[in-house]
């Protein structure tokens, strides 16, 4: 791993790391995956959809574990992040049903359902 | 419709928090790189202070001036704490934080150590969050490949490790001198300040003991200045506030807001309003050391100074919702029984004070007490504040004042009616059957525990006040309302 001397060389170490993220063009599963994901079956969750990646019942997805969002209530929750950026936060999950939603909000982002919390979560204020 | 602004838990559930990587590409340790290599430890303090950034762990001390005391003191080596002992019952933003984004608190930590000249940080949590604890491990190993931590940081003589001190959670140790004695192997006692931590502190040395909220408040302060920080939140409480909602609120969970909302827009906009559609009857805040807020004083804007100023405090932000079906007598018993037990012995009043207290408080609830109890318990809790050593004593009969203040008359009603009108407290209520509505199903003669109840089927079914052990069962199972309480 590069080691980070100063403020050139860090910018270089994150300009890499946007690039490799922008050429991605798969869809990211984050999985709620905090103290309080993992006991509300977080785990159960995360196993049922790297099932269904690796059968191919959804494609071109990267599943990857978060900490929690804040959505107790709702757990367990996951956020799909689209490659345009959009996003849609779903709770209340169950891990037989999960990869059918999941296949269906990856095909259609306008869908409506029970299982949506919240769309385009994602609010970077540091990026003001 | 109020929105939730995150500045604290900007990254928690989008990024990986097992992946440095993730962190760098939104701008992670920028604020690190900033610091070390383009200003001096003088101009970060100034920025600190100028953003009026409040200690988030509940006494709200600026922070600013915290660093700058510590920097201000001399001594050959200092140390940074960061205070995650997150002790409050129904608080649980600090282990979100850690889970979710540990390298911005890090971040933070190692600025801190630049700001007041010192090497070496402790991150003090306890040892019942283990998955904080392994992504910590694993960010700090991450840090040391980069550089981020370790000797000579970026080339400058500036070096920093952070290690881990674990907690048995204690909740005492989340006072400051009493989490230094435990990071020292020493028991978790409080000693008396002055001298502060920040001029004689662990081993007697310099130390600067922030919250885990706090440091992550750090990096977006110093990427986007105080001024930025400064437009959310209040005049004299600027920034956001994370709170843990719980109790009888409909979306449990964590929000964070600016300073200044008020509470019934993080109750009822952000949290959706109370359970089942009941009644809001209060919201604990502050934990065991804070107080309870009624529906009179819901718009009040949420700021340390306001809710100290309605005998509550900030806390570290837990917030329990309770409605109508809880007894506030209960509630207050409650939270001295959690004082009762993490005492720490060490003083009087905190020791035999709280145990008094809980006893009178027992009392009413049993329908015991008499018309001197009010009284007895007003006095015993001024003087336990007034004489206890250290904050957790001092603060133990808060939720008891708290109530008594604002529900006078529920104590009242409990000491000269022996009513609960909230039918929590056993010894004050009696089940009976309503002859009118019982059809003798039988059901709740077959459910009872103790066989109190008797009667043919279908005939009316009587209790045996004598035998009944009041556990609520025929209550819950009567399907046509024949029982209820008096």
């Amino acid at each position: 791993m590069k080691k980070i001397t100063d403020m050139k060389s860090y910018l270089e170490v994150k300009n890499e790391l946007s690039e490799i993220k922008k050429q991605n063009t798969n869809s990211k599963i984050l999985i709620g995956y905090g103290t309080c994901g993992i006991a509300a079956g977080a785990g159960e969750i995360y196993e049922a959809l790297e099932e269904s990646i690796i059968s191919g019942e959804i494609l071109n997805c990267e599943l990857v574990k978060v900490g929690c969002v804040g959505y107790c209530h709702a757990e367990p929750t996951i956020e799909l992040q689209y490659p345009d950026g959009t996003s849609v936060l779903l709770g209340n999950l169950h891990p037989h049903t999960v990869p059918e939603v999941v296949a269906g909000y990856l095909s259609n982002f306008k869908k409506k359902g029970k299982h949506v919390l919240e769309k385009n979560v994602t609010c970077d204020v540091t990026k003001v | 419709m109020i929105e939730q602004v995150r500045i604290v838990l900007r990254n928690s559930g989008l990024i990986n928090p097992e992946d440095i990587d993730d962190y760098i590409s939104v701008r992670g340790y920028e604020a690190l790189v900033k610091c070390l290599t383009e200003s001096s430890p003088e101009d970060i303090i100034q920025t600190v202070k100028a953003s009026g950034l409040r200690g988030r762990g509940g006494g709200g001390f600026p922070t600013g001036i915290k660093w700058e005391v510590t920097a201000a003191s001399e001594s050959d080596e200092k140390f940074v704490i960061c205070n995650a002992d997150e002790g409050d019952p129904g608080a649980f933003m600090d282990r979100a934080v850690l889970e979710g984004d540990p390298h911005s608190v890090m971040e933070a930590m190692t600025i801190a150590g630049y700001c007041i000249g010192s090497s070496k940080g402790i991150i003090y949590i306890r040892a019942e969050y283990p998955l904080a604890i392994e992504r910590l491990n694993t960010a700090i190993a991450q840090s040391y490949e980069y550089g981020f931590l370790g000797e000579n940081i970026f080339g400058t003589d500036f070096s920093f490790d952070i290690e881990l001190k674990f907690g048995a959670g204690a909740f005492v140790c989340g006072e400051e001198t009493s989490l230094i004695k435990s990071v020292e192997g020493k028991r978790g006692e409080p000693v008396v300040k002055p001298p502060y931590p920040a001029e004689s502190g662990l081993w007697g040395k310099p130390t600067l003991v922030n919250n885990v909220e706090t440091y992550a408040n750090i990096s977006p302060i110093i990427l986007n200045g105080a001024q930025w920080f400064r437009s959310f939140g209040d005049e004299k409480s600027p920034g956001t506030k994370v709170f843990a909602l719980a109790g009888k609120v409909n979306k449990v969970g964590l929000v964070e807001v600016p300073m200044g909302t008020t509470l019934r827009q993080v109750i009822f906009e952000v949290g959706g309003g109370i359970k089942n559609g009941k009644e809001f009857k209060a919201v604990q805040t502050g934990g065991p050391s804070g107080g309870c807020i009624t529906s009179e004083n819901l718009d009040t804007p949420i700021t340390y100074d306001n809710l100290k100023a309605i005998d509550s405090m900030m806390g570290s932000g837990g917030m329990i919702v309770l409605d109508e079906d809880d007894c506030m007598v209960n509630v207050a018993k409650f939270y001295l029984e959690f004082s009762l037990d993490e005492s720490c012995g060490k003083c009087t009043p905190c020791r035999i004070g709280n145990t008094r207290l809980w006893e009178m408080l027992d009392d009413i609830t049993k329908g015991r007490a008499d018309d001197n109890t009010m009284e007895k318990l007003e006095v015993l809790c001024n003087t336990i504040k007034k004489s206890a050593l250290c904050g957790l004593g001092q603060a133990s009969p808060n939720p008891v004042l708290s109530t008594m203040k604002y529900f006078r008359d529920e104590y009242l009603e409990h000491i000269n009616d022996k009513k609960c009108r909230a039918g929590v407290c056993k010894a004050l209520i009696d089940y009976a059957i309503n002859p009118d509505k019982c059809i003798g199903c039988t059901l709740c003669a077959r459910n009872c525990p103790v066989m109190c109840i008797h009667g043919e089927p279908k005939k009316t079914h009587v209790i045996d006040q004598d035998k009944c052990i009041k556990c609520g069962s025929c209550l819950s199972s009567c399907k046509f309302g024949a029982v209820y309480y008096s």
